[in-house]
């Protein structure tokens, strides 16, 4: 009994001392990476973002920041910060050295603090639109002086009642304004050049949960004072908003029930126009839900936002972890996670992007991390851009290189398949293209390649039969001659 | 083998005669046992065979996650309960069929569901997604049996038509009455089992 206790003891000590020289050998991140297979279970992939730095306003040198809601890089790789606590913007370059701050501008000839700034949004020629949540307007910041202001607008749209309380504002390539604004369930808020309102924009719709049908089968029996003391079914709000350079607005939802249509891509008319191949709603999180004491931990996104090539990443506030997908849904990296170490994070609330570098910002840590693309991670998005832009050869030798490195990557094999069918050598492509788990494409490579199959056999394949039926007709005939004899 | 063509006991022709069949198997002792041990042997590989070689385009299963004795439980338990209640409805209903015949002629009624999934799953092989021809063969052949099953029962079980549908009905309530009693019993074997571990396990700490 005894001998056996000390050979236990001796087998953990050993488990945890090979246990801890493996961690030591092959922690190069403190975050798992992976990516998803066709059943939409996680499999190990290599990183594709390494955090290069996390510095907070002391190392910055812009003195502690305190609870900072939101920032924006802009087109020179000035990074505005919205270092809300302390009433004032401060202004970094792309390496996080300390630029300067903002803390009071000019509005009617008189100076007025930065107070309560919760989102801010900087156009090409450096006006700054900054959402003064509290004080129920949008600064337009030019020079250090407020050049306008956007208040709560009158139109009938509107009840008398709203509060407008801006928390997030994006301006797309023509200059109109795209306010958010807290307990707003009708979309954002949409601002002509002038300032006019232009009207509401893109209104999420009521996900139709169990809950929703039984609220909808009880008010159909209900009288009418019953059904007004029902708490009546609204649409999540947005939690974001971000414009792309062609005209798009981008917008994210927090604390959906249903896992999908997180990040919707608006186009002028207001509809979501972000669907995978065949129409699918696109789940921009993690395909596995973690379940936290029987319920499921839903993911939750706070920002979006677009870079030069059209990808998009989001921030999901449940996992602490920025995903990154290309134009059709899929998935091309997620970094990031819980924790308190480099490169995760306890509250993440905002995310930018400068040139191949992602910013992150950390509410409640109070600092900004800096990742950069590994080797993987650049080679999958250099083989997206180039299939995009129609090199497919090039993108093949890409993909084929992200192969060598990540033999899980569907992403890579769709791609393969995708290059092989567009250069018409359909066998090669349905075997990657299956390994992608994408029927679609498998199924129009397999449409083709039959074709090519029947032309090929088939003029051989009729005469073949036409002369099987003579000779079986001659035979038949000789055979009945001679019984007759 | 000319002999065999043209009687009950060879289940084509029961495809083709159902009314001739299901008479010949209940009043003259023409159903073979062990063509339907066959029959029901052929619908266990023809599921295997479906879940694992329907062409990829139509193939959403995981192929690699094949479990033999769940696809055996899912061919042969539907077909065992059937028969069962089956008979159960027929003994209260006054009908005549005997447990050995409903068997018999339920196992060889399934020979163009099978053949008809046997169809499905070489053409789907060779069709594309927009070409749904693979699943009209499977309901071709699932309809084909459930006729000729439908017409079977009505002549063993001498019901006439108004009978034999509210036969049917009962038949497929009591299917579910009796998976109900199996999960019952199931559930009540696991926790009388769960019970005796416990104690067992006691016993022996306390003795040792």
């Amino acid at each position: 009994m005894k001998r056996n206790l000390i050979r236990g003891l001796c087998a953990c000590a050993g488990l945890l001392l090979s246990l801890g020289m493996s961690l030591k050998v092959s922690a190069q991140s403190n975050f798992n990476s992976y990516t998803y297979d066709e059943w939409d279970e996680s499999v190990a992939a290599p990183a594709s973002y390494e955090p290069v730095v996390a510095l907070n306003g002391q190392q910055i040198g812009a003195g502690d920041f305190k609870v900072p809601q939101d920032f924006f890089m802009d087109g020179q790789g000035t990074l505005y910060l919205a270092d809300t606590g302390n009433n004032r913007l401060v202004l970094l370059d792309p390496d996080l050295e300390f630029l300067g701050t903002i803390e009071t501008v000019l509005l009617d000839g008189e100076e007025i603090p930065l107070e309560d700034i919760e989102g801010l949004y900087v156009s090409e020629d450096g006006v700054i639109y900054a959402a003064q949540t509290s004080h129920n307007r949008v600064l337009v910041i030019q020079d250090g002086t407020v050049i306008e202001t956007i208040e709560k607008p009158v139109s009938n749209l509107i009840s008398e009642d709203f509060v407008f309380s801006p928390t997030k504002v994006g301006v797309d390539m023509y200059g109109r304004v795209y306010v958010l604004s807290k307990g707003c369930y009708s979309g954002l808020l949409q601002f002509d050049l002038d300032g006019s309102f232009m009207g509401f924009f893109g209104a999420n719709k009521v996900e139709v949960t169990a809950d929703v049908v039984f609220n909808y089968m009880w008010k159909s029996i209900l009288s009418d004072e019953q059904r007004a003391a029902m708490t009546s079914i609204l649409p999540i709000e947005y939690s974001n908003v971000d414009c792309s350079k062609d005209g798009f607005v981008y917008t994210s939802t927090v604390g959906t029930q249903l896992p999908k249509s997180q990040i919707k891509k608006l186009n002028p008319q207001g509809n979501n126009i972000y669907f995978a191949v065949g129409n699918e709603e696109i789940n921009f999180g993690d395909g596995e839900f973690q379940y936290v004491r029987g319920s499921a931990n839903y993911p939750s996104f706070i920002d979006v936002k677009v870079n030069a090539d059209d990808f998009i990443f989001g921030v999901d506030l449940t996992s602490g972890r920025i995903f990154e997908r290309d134009q059709e849904g899929n998935l091309v990296a997620v970094f990031g996670g819980m924790g308190s170490q480099l490169g995760t994070f306890t509250t993440p609330v905002a995310v930018e992007v400068y040139g191949n570098r992602v910013y992150v910002l950390d509410r409640l840590k109070n600092n900004i991390t800096i990742f950069e693309p590994t080797e993987y991670g650049a080679l999958v998005e250099e083989a997206i851009r180039l299939y995009s832009e129609g090199l497919y050869t090039q993108s093949g030798e890409a993909w084929a290189k992200v192969v060598q490195k990540n033999g899980n990557s569907m992403l890579a094999y769709n791609g393969l398949g995708k290059v092989y069918a567009q250069e018409e050598e359909y066998t090669d492509a349905l075997q990657y293209l299956r390994h992608s788990g994408d029927r679609y494409s498998y199924s129009r490579s397999f449409g083709k390649n039959r074709l090519v199959i029947v032309r090929k056999f088939g003029p051989a394949a009729i005469i073949a039969l036409i002369v099987l039926v003579v000779v079986l007709n001659v035979v038949h005939r000789v055979k009945k001659r001679r019984a007759k004899k | 083998m000319k002999r065999l063509k043209k009687t009950a006991t060879n289940p084509f022709y029961t495809v083709m005669h159902p009314f001739d069949a299901s008479y010949d198997i209940r009043f003259k002792g023409k159903g073979n046992a062990t063509v339907s041990i066959v029959i029901l042997a052929a619908l266990f590989l023809t599921m295997i065979f479906q879940r694992q070689s329907t062409g990829y385009i139509f193939n959403y299963n995981k192929l690699s996650d094949l479990n033999v004795f769940l696809q055996f439980a899912t061919a042969i338990l539907p077909f065992l309960l059937f028969v069962i209640a089956n008979w159960i409805v027929a003994m209260l209903m006054n009908g005549t069929g005997r447990m050995r015949d409903i068997w018999i002629y339920t196992a060889y009624c399934l020979v163009p569901f099978i053949l008809g999934n046997i169809l499905a799953v070489l053409l789907s092989n060779v069709l594309v997604m927009e070409e749904p021809f693979a699943s009209y063969a499977q309901v071709f052949g699932a309809g084909w049996s459930l006729v000729i099953l439908f017409i079977g029962l009505m002549v063993m079980h001498e019901y006439n038509f108004v009978g034999n549908v509210f036969s049917c009905a009962c038949t497929v309530f009591v299917m579910f009455i009796l998976l109900f009693a199996i999960m019952l019993v199931g559930s009540l074997a696991s926790d009388f089992y769960g019970f005796l571990a416990t104690i067992v396990r006691e016993f022996l700490l306390r003795v040792s």
